[in-house]
């Protein structure tokens, strides 16, 4: 557990709350049980033991897996128990509902506002406390490996009602997708990281070498990562694997035919194990992999690059999940709470559970203890309709732009630009140009959008609209976090703060603490605070995977 | 390097609720990369939709890697399109040619209502699994995952079982629109011989784990076909020789139980590993006769 504890708190930079890492370490042990009870087939060994395997980030054999779909298998796991209460009554499931906007009474989020996405209807739900379990906001660089039902609208509305917004420039680039192919590519599809446990990473010594891999001598390959990192080799963690990519690629030795990818080789593997072992640890994921670019890989390396994944900010919140919102919650990867500036493999998963099984089961009765039996504001409430009319207003004021440019067409735009400037590398002069170019960009939208349809029936390019206005706003913020933020951590790399092996160099005297940002109207303009961090059991040290 | 499908001849199924009789509509289009994905393909057709003020057309996705069974196109007859195992996400351009003209349909079956165009609500996938499809051990105090080993065979068959995506193509693929399949896998204990209290689909009153489970199971997508009216249960309809439904823009025909033996139609087709249970040499000798 201590290990767990200390690897996270390391993998995340530094970055993260010493406390909530500590408690989740703890409780991560009962995690792998209750999912097994639920029903989560896991892999077992053959004397029908649970079977694990090292992961990104780690050298301790220690993740427990469901053949390449563990988070599929958790997702399904934890959706039956949902279905099984539903059955019994004690929850309600709104299907095809989307939060559009958060209430506050008093200062105590009281509910929220949502759009039925079959009938355009819009309508309140009061309660006593709301706890938004809403996912990340990868999806603001549009081409991500995350669904394309990503968006950050409602962290974004509960920031505009209150909630601070904390470190939205810690965002995580997976060094395993699969390059782009094309410019109508819609999304990146990740290539699971377990194959980095067999597959070798490498490209050409020399930049344009057009041969095919398998006609490329031993010699005239450079196996970066285990050159650079000895100890940790093809297991390096994400943002060291993803730079090195990059630099890979930057250097013009990246491979396939637009050059933008670098090989993960598997014939070592094979000639070890076997086609047939390789092919039980990742058949599914090789099959996944031909279907996409249309080769085979047990014949030729794959291609991976680094693509956007996940994020590790969200809203903030205090120990006990709440937001700075009281009676509004935040868990899962909506938070910011315990990857610090970079997440480990598997732990969103981890910390996704935990959250939802083993601390705010504990903690939100807190909240709720002292309202027992006090009426709450319902949704005649003057702010429920301010909001519901608010909101109907706003879908009606995307479908009366009446300009050109579909909403597709402004995420793209917009994502290209986060891509560039506030993506991989970031640096003081690049950031300043985004935030010049996103009001631009966003001044554009709010007078060309063009949204056919109405708005009182199925309608995805409206949904879509709202959306990618919110992505606007948060990418003017996550670039004010990633300029104002003058160090280098985790998945923030500021080409400005390397050192001479151009590792990323923290500043533990000036930022050692979580940036929380405060809506004030426009995100150009937030208020940028401060949570100090404090470390009692751990040391800080250079994170070094040497 | 890439090549470029031009003049690709869609045939859309597009319906305004399900209020609306719906028909065909013809679109062509060219300059498609053979590795942009299907629903790439369908996103530009939108853009070119939204470029000339028309209304986009309406369909499902989500992941876009064919792991969370939102997809749900019927091409060319066939769920998820021609290619075996693979989720409609995952077709990729280069299976189609120059010149080939689409059909694109939502799934039809009586218990998925149309939402809009290719948009169905398969809400019905959700009621199976409310009726029973879950381990009945409460979250809380749960007992060391190791206490019971697991041969690992029954674990593997166990993970066949689970990796149902929910899609509904196999109720889109049925015939009788039946759920069978799916309700199969959801019906089998993930694993089985972890047979500690609570763990399987042992008797147990009150909280849906009793006896009576698959029998509610069974019932959940008939509650739904009672429920339609008449005029909106969608139909099956054969395919010409061209591959193509019968009087295009008309509505479908009715039942065409021949669709039954039309290989191209298996309801195997998105999941290669069906549970044990269903895997019966009838499915098997299907399955080969896909190939
Ligand atoms: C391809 C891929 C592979 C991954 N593999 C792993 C892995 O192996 N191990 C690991 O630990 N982690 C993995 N992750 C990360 C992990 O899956 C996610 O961090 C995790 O699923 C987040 O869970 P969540 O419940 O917080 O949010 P999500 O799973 O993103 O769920 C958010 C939900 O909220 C809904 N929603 C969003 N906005 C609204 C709104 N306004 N109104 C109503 N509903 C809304 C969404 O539709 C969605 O259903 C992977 C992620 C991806 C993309
Ligand atoms: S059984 Fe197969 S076809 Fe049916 S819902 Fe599951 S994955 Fe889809
Ligand atoms: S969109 Fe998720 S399976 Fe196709």
């Amino acid at each position: 557990m201590h290990r767990l504890f200390y690897d996270t708190i390391k993998g995340g930079d530094f970055r993260a709350r010493e406390g909530n890492v500590h408690r989740l370490a703890q409780v991560s042990l009962n995690i792998i049980d209750q999912m097994v009870a639920q029903g989560v087939p896991f892999a077992r060994e053959y004397g029908g033991l649970l079977d694990t395997r090292s992961f990104g980030g780690s050298q301790l054999q220690r993740t427990f897996y469901a053949r390449g779909q563990t988070g599929q298998q958790l997702l399904l796991g934890a959706y039956q128990q949902l279905a099984r209460q539903i059955g019994l009554g004690t929850v309600k499931l709104w299907n095809r509902v989307e939060l559009v906007d958060v209430v506050t009474v008093d200062g105590h989020c009281a509910g929220i506002v949502t759009r039925d996405l079959v009938t355009g209807e819009v309508r309140s739900h009061a309660a006593h406390a709301t706890v938004m379990c809403t996912g990340g906001y990868g999806n603001a660089f549009f081409l991500s490996t995350n669904a394309m039902n990503c968006n950050v609208t409602a962290a974004w509305r509960a920031h505009r009602k209150g909630a601070y917004f904390a470190n939205p420039c810690y965002t995580q680039i997976h060094p395993t997708c699969i390059p782009q192919a094309d410019d109508t590519q819609s999304k990146l599809t990740l290539m699971s990281e377990s194959l980095r446990n067999d597959g070798r990473v490498w490209v050409p010594v020399n930049a344009g070498d057009e041969r095919p891999a398998a006609q490329i001598p031993e010699a005239e390959r450079d196996y970066y990562l285990e050159r650079l990192y000895p100890s940790f080799g093809n297991l390096a963690p994400r943002d060291i694997s993803s730079r090195a990519a990059k630099r890979a690629v930057d250097s013009g030795r990246g491979v396939g035919p637009l050059k933008n990818g670098v090989n993960l080789d598997f014939a070592d593997a094979i000639g070890r194990l076997g086609q047939d072992v390789v092919k039980e640890r990742y058949g599914n994921l090789f099959d996944m992999y031909e279907r996409i670019t249309g080769e085979n890989p047990y014949d030729e390396p794959m291609r991976i690059y680094p693509a956007s994944h996940y994020t590790m900010g969200g809203l903030w919140v205090d120990y006990e999940l709440m937001t700075t919102v009281p009676g509004l919650y935040a868990a899962g990867e909506a938070n910011f709470s315990d990857h610090g500036a970079n997440r480990l493999g598997a732990s969103a998963l981890m910390q996704g559970l935990a959250d939802g099984y083993f601390v705010l089961p504990y903690t939100i009765g807190n909240y709720l203890a002292p309202m027992l039996n006090k009426p709450i504001p319902g949704t005649d409430h003057p702010e429920f309709q301010a909001a519901e009319q608010a909101a109907r207003q706003r879908f009606q004021g995307f479908l009366d732009i009446r300009g050109t440019r579909s909403p597709d067409y402004f995420h793209r735009e917009l994502g290209k630009i986060i891509w560039d400037y506030c993506g991989m590398e970031r640096t003081e002069q690049g950031l300043q140009k985004a935030l010049s170019e996103l009001p631009a960009l966003y001044d554009e939208f709010k007078k060309d959008l063009r949204v056919t349809g109405d708005g009182a029936g199925v309608n995805q390019t409206l949904e879509k609209a709202g959306r990618v206005e919110d992505f606007f706003e948060l990418g003017m913020l996550m670039c004010r976090d990633a300029l104002e933020r003058n160090e280098s951590c985790g998945g923030h790399f500021r080409a400005e703060y390397q050192d001479e092996e151009g590792e990323a160099q923290r500043d533990d005297e000036h930022f050692a603490h979580v940036a929380a940002w405060e809506f004030t109207g426009d995100p150009m303009h937030a208020v940028r605070h401060k949570e100090e961090l404090e470390f009692e059991t751990i040391h800080l040290a250079k994170r070094s995977y040497k | 390097m890439s090549h470029h499908l031009e003049n690709l001849t869609l045939k859309i199924w597009r319906q305004n609720g399900q209020a609306d009789a719906g028909h065909f509509e013809s679109y062509r289009i060219d300059s498609i990369s053979d590795e942009a994905s299907f629903l790439e393909m369908l996103d530009v057709l939108n853009e070119k939709l939204i470029g000339e003020g028309l209304e986009a057309i309406s369909f499902d996705h989500d992941c876009r890697e064919g792991i969370c069974g939102t997809c749900s196109l019927m091409i060319d007859g066939q769920a998820h399109g021609p290619q075996r195992g693979t989720a409609t996400c995952q077709l990729h351009m280069r299976k189609f040619k120059s010149n080939d003209t689409i059909v694109i349909e939502p799934w039809r079956a009586t218990a998925f209502p149309i939402l809009k165009d290719l948009m169905v609500d398969r809400a019905p996938l959700d009621r199976i699994v409310e009726a029973g499809g879950f381990i009945t051990a409460a979250t809380g105090g749960a007992p060391d995952a190791n206490i019971i080993p697991i041969p690992k065979p029954v674990a593997d068959a166990a993970m066949d079982a689970a990796e149902c995506i929910g899609c509904g193509a196999c109720v889109a693929a049925c015939p009788n629109g039946a759920a069978n399949l799916f309700t199969g896998r959801k019906g089998e204990p993930p694993q089985p011989a972890a047979a500690g209290p609570g763990r399987t689909l042992e008797p147990r009153r009150g909280d849906g784990g009793d006896d009576g489970r698959v029998l509610r199971f069974v019932h959940q997508p008939r509650r739904v076909r009672g429920s339609l009216p008449e005029e909106h249960q969608p139909r099956l309809h054969r395919l010409d020789a061209q591959g193509l439904p019968p009087g295009q823009g008309e509505e479908p025909q009715a039942d065409q139980p021949d669709l039954a033996r039309d290989p191209r139609s298996s309801p195997i087709n998105r999941c290669g590993a069906a549970p044990r249970s269903m895997r019966s040499d009838w499915l098997l000798q299907r399955r080969d006769a896909a190939e």
